[in-house]
């Protein structure tokens, strides 16, 4: 049974091991992104021409899905504290399916990118592009890994309203990929 | 109301807002416009999703300190 104290310092929701791996994950983006504005200052028609060539409302329907995502994840958990393992289980997979359409979009994007000459060799703009939102997209395809296991086990009954650490670890995971996105986008795609 | 669907629903009208409010030409005001519902919505996924509002006070004040810094940095780079 489950008799952690979250307002302790050492057992944030999710654990602390996931939580110092997600401030690492925030600085690390954060940093890349002020690369990217740094850089977007330096050379202002460059970033501006090339965000041209980026499709905002891709951008925009997978954000939607992504935070949607996040939404039936969160749910999952709600769901299996109160003792309801197959509601919890349908939202699982429904949050891992709107995640495979994130990955599925994105790749969309990339190869449309790829098509048009937009390589990670064409600028800056398309350098840093590649490199922040294709770090991302390896991030989600592990936490979708994370969750597939998670929700194989949930199927077979190890988690349950008194055993569900692990479920709330991924589940921290997942968001983590919604709040890395959730910078990204305002900064590539609309400004 | 379930305090998740709350949290999903705001996302949804503040992700739309950004969306809408890009297409306006305002320079500065729509950087700032852009990064303040985007911190909005960091709070919401940490606080409510992540359940960083059961977590000790350290935690949030990581997470803030993480995101103000960032904030601060693309702003003053903007100006």
């Amino acid at each position: 049974m489950n008799t952690i104290n979250n307002k302790s310092i050492y057992y944030p929701p999710g654990g602390i091991l996931l939580w110092i791996i997600i401030l690492l994950e925030l600085v690390t983006f954060a940093a890349g992104i002020i690369a990217f504005s740094y850089q977007s200052s330096l050379n202002p028609g460059i970033f501006s021409d090339s965000k041209e060539a980026l499709n905002v409302h891709i951008g925009f329907a997978n954000t939607l899905i992504l935070l949607t995502s996040g939404f039936f994840i969160a749910q999952s958990v709600h769901h299996l504290r109160k003792g309801n393992e197959a509601k919890s289980q349908k939202m699982m997979w429904g949050g891992m399916l709107l995640g495979l359409g994130f990955l599925v979009l994105k790749s969309y994007e990339f190869v449309d990118k790829i098509e048009h000459g937009f390589d990670l060799s064409h600028n800056a703009f398309f350098m840093y592009y590649w490199l922040l939102t294709g770090f991302h997209f390896m991030h989600v395809l592990v936490g979708l890994i994370i969750l597939l296991v998670l929700a194989i086990n949930l199927r077979k009954g190890v988690y349950s309203k008194d055993n569900y650490l692990d479920i709330e670890t991924g589940a921290s995971f997942w968001h983590m990929c919604d709040l890395i996105w959730l910078i990204l986008f305002p900064i590539l795609y609309l400004l | 109301m379930n305090k998740n669907f709350l949290t999903w629903a705001l996302l949804m009208i503040l992700t739309t807002a950004s969306y809408l409010f890009s297409e306006r030409d305002g320079g500065v005001t729509v950087l700032i416009v852009l990064l303040l519902f985007t911190v909005i919505k960091i709070g919401l996924v940490a606080f409510q999703f992540m359940e960083l509002k059961k977590a000790h006070v350290a935690w949030i004040w990581m997470l803030g300190f993480v995101i103000t810094v960032y904030g601060g940095i693309v702003i003053a780079i903007n100006l």
